[in-house]
C-alpha cells in the first residue's frame, strides 16, 4: 500500500516524476468513480494541469497524491453539476486524448460498480487512491464517520456480491 | 482477506497523456488567472474557461490553498442528496448507430464556408446521468453586466454534512448559504410547505441575489414572468425531461494543435439554451446574437472562443480562434446534414485521434 510521503524527510517531488506515477492511480480512481473513463481521463487531466500550476504549493503538501484525487474528484463533481452536455459543449482546452485503460472485468470491479455512487466514490478513494479515511472525509465533504459507515456497510455489500457470484445465490 | 485489496492495483503501463500537454494546460491556467486577477469587476469580457478553480483544501497541507466549497449539487427531492445525481457513463456511439437514434438525426451539422478544411474528425458522443436534467423553477439574467440567477424548486439538500454553511434570511425563511469556488452563491431554504428550494447566483452580491429572490413570485413551479424585477430577462422555460441519456454531434476541422485552423462544433437537441449556463456562470460570458438569437460568447485569455446559440430545437456551439465576428461569420455557415453525408465518407472518430492540448 502506498503511503503519503512525509514532507520533512522526502526531497522536493519533481513535477514530471510525480505526474508519471500518480496520473494512472487517479485516473483509476475516478473511471471507478464515474463509470466514464473519458471524464475520469479529462478530470485527471484537469487535475495535475492544477497541480502544475500551482506546483511550487502542491509539492510541498503533506499529501500532494490525497490532493490531486481531490482535485479530481472537484472536477467529477464540477461536471455534473454543471450539467452532462454542457461540459461537452463547454469543455476547456480539450485534452489529449489516449486511448483508454482496460479496467478489469473481475468479480470485484463488477460488484464495486453495483454500489451507490456515493459508496463508490469512498472505495475509489480509500482502496484505488489509499487516501486516509480522513482525506477521504475532506474529499467528499462527509464526515469521517460517515466514510467510515459507508466503507462498512460497501464491504458487507461486496461479500454479498461475491458470495452471489460465487454460489449463485445470496447468502 | 480485504475484498477491496484487488483495487489498489493499477496498471502503470497505460498509456498516459503526455506531460507537455498537462504543463500547457496549466500555464493556460495561470495566464487566466493573471488575466483575471488584472480584469475590472463588472467588465467581464476575459473568459475564464479554464480558470476560477480553488484549490481543495486537506488537512496538514498550506492554508493559503483554500477549500472549494461543498455544494454537492442539484438533484430532484427523491434523491438521497444533492451529490445522488453527480454520476454518470458515457461513451461514442458507433458510426453505423448514428442513423438510429433520432436526436442524432435531428441535430447532424457541418460548417460549409470556404476557407474551412474537409472535415477531420466526426462523432457522436453518448452521456447517461444517474439523474434526468432537474428543470430550473427560474432562469434570470443581465447581459450588462452579466449576471444570473437560477432557482431550483422541490430538490434534494445540496449540501454535504461538512460545511461551513451561514444562515441567510430569504423569503421569509431562514436559508442556508455557501459561496462556490467560482464566486458563485449558493442558498438553500425549505417554504411553510416543507419544499426545499435551491438558488444559485452568478455575477452578483449575496445582498442583491436576496433581494432579487424576495421578489419572485411563483406559481405552478415556474416564476411569474411579471414578478422579474427590472434590469432582468427570464430565459424560456425549460420543458421537465425524463431522459438520462443525451447524445452530442461532434466534428472537428483544421489540425490536431490549436492553431487558427482549428475549428468545432457541437450540436446536440437543447436541454437548456445557454442563458441557463450564462445565468450559473456568468465570469466571462458576454450576449450577443448570430442571425438574430440570442447567442453566448466567451473566451479564454488565449484569444480562443465559444459561441452558443438555440435555433430550432438544437444548441450549436462553436469553437475558434480569430474572435466574435470570426465566429458569428462561421455561425452563418453552419448547415444541418445527413448522417451518412459523403463529407463524412472515411472520417475517424475522436476516439483514437491524437488531439493536442493548449
Amino acid at each position: 500500500m502506498r503511503r503519503p510521503p512525509d514532507p520533512g524527510s522526502q526531497p522536493l517531488l519533481v513535477f514530471e516524476d510525480w505526474y508519471r506515477a500518480e496520473f494512472p492511480r487517479v485516473r483509476q480512481a475516478m473511471t471507478l468513480v464515474t463509470g466514464d473513463p473519458g471524464l475520469a481521463e479529462e478530470a485527471a487531466a484537469e487535475a495535475f494541469a492544477v497541480a502544475f500550476a500551482h506546483w511550487s504549493r502542491v509539492r510541498r503538501m503533506a499529501s500532494p497524491g490525497g490532493w490531486v484525487h481531490t482535485t479530481a474528484l472537484n472536477q467529477v463533481r464540477r461536471s455534473w453539476r454543471r450539467a452532462v452536455l454542457e461540459r461537452r459543449h463547454r469543455g476547456s482546452s480539450p485534452a489529449e486524448h489516449v486511448p483508454p485503460p482496460e479496467l478489469p472485468d473481475t468479480a470485484v470491479w463488477r460488484a464495486v460498480a453495483t454500489l451507490s455512487p456515493r459508496a463508490r466514490t469512498a472505495v475509489a478513494l480509500r482502496y484505488v487512491a489509499d487516501l486516509t479515511e480522513a482525506q477521504v472525509a475532506d474529499a467528499m465533504n462527509v464526515t469521517r464517520g460517515t466514510v467510515a459507515t459507508t466503507l462498512s456497510r460497501a464491504r458487507r455489500e461486496l461479500a454479498d456480491a461475491l458470495r452471489t457470484e460465487t454460489t449463485g445465490s445470496p447468502s | 482477506m480485504n475484498p477491496f485489496d484487488e483495487l489498489t492495483h493499477v496498471d502503470a503501463t497505460a498509456p498516459i497523456p503526455s506531460v507537455d500537454t498537462i504543463q500547457m494546460r496549466g500555464r493556460a491556467i495561470v495566464r487566466a488567472r493573471r488575466a483575471r486577477r488584472g480584469a475590472v469587476v463588472g467588465a467581464l469580457a476575459v473568459a475564464l474557461t479554464v480558470g476560477g478553480l480553488g484549490l481543495p483544501h486537506l488537512a496538514g497541507n498550506d492554508p493559503a490553498v483554500q477549500a472549494s466549497g461543498g455544494f454537492l449539487g442539484i438533484a430532484p427531492a427523491s434523491a438521497s442528496d444533492g451529490g445522488a445525481c453527480n454520476m454518470g457513463h458515457g461513451g461514442w456511439v458507433e458510426r453505423d448507430d448514428w442513423g438510429e437514434h433520432a436526436d442524432v438525426v435531428d441535430v447532424a451539422s457541418l460548417v460549409v464556408a470556404d476557407g474551412v478544411g474537409p472535415v477531420r474528425t466526426a462523432g457522436v458522443h453518448w452521456d447517461r446521468g444517474v439523474c434526468a436534467v432537474v428543470t430550473p423553477a427560474a432562469v434570470l439574467y443581465d447581459t450588462d453586466p452579466v449576471r444570473g440567477l437560477t432557482v431550483w424548486r422541490d430538490v434534494a439538500n445540496p449540501y454535504g454534512d461538512r460545511l461551513d454553511l451561514a444562515p441567510q434570511q430569504v423569503r421569509g425563511r431562514t436559508a442556508m448559504t455557501t459561496d462556490l469556488d467560482d464566486g458563485e452563491h449558493v442558498l438553500s431554504w425549505r417554504d411553510a410547505d416543507g419544499i426545499r428550494w435551491l438558488a444559485e447566483a452568478s455575477g452578483m452580491s449575496l445582498a442583491t441575489t436576496v433581494s432579487v429572490l424576495d421578489d419572485l413570485t411563483f406559481a405552478g413551479g415556474v416564476v411569474v414572468p411579471s414578478s422579474v424585477p427590472a434590469g432582468f430577462s427570464a430565459a424560456p422555460a425549460v420543458a421537465p425531461t425524463t431522459t438520462h441519456t443525451t447524445r452530442g454531434w461532434h466534428v472537428t476541422y483544421g489540425s490536431a494543435a490549436w492553431d487558427s485552423r482549428r475549428i468545432d462544433l457541437i450540436t446536440s437537441r437543447v436541454t437548456q439554451p445557454p442563458e441557463v449556463y450564462a445565468a450559473r456562470d456568468a465570469q466571462g460570458v458576454r450576449f450577443t446574437t448570430v442571425d438574430g438569437v440570442t447567442a453566448v460568447w466567451t473566451t479564454d485569455a488565449d484569444g480562443w472562443g465559444s459561441l452558443d446559440w438555440v435555433r430550432d430545437g438544437v444548441r450549436y456551439t462553436l469553437k475558434a480562434s480569430g474572435g466574435l465576428d470570426r465566429l458569428r461569420g462561421l455561425a452563418a455557415h453552419v448547415e444541418h446534414v445527413a448522417v451518412d453525408d459523403p463529407r463524412l465518407d472515411g472520417v475517424p472518430d475522436p476516439r483514437g485521434v491524437v488531439e493536442k492540448g493548449r
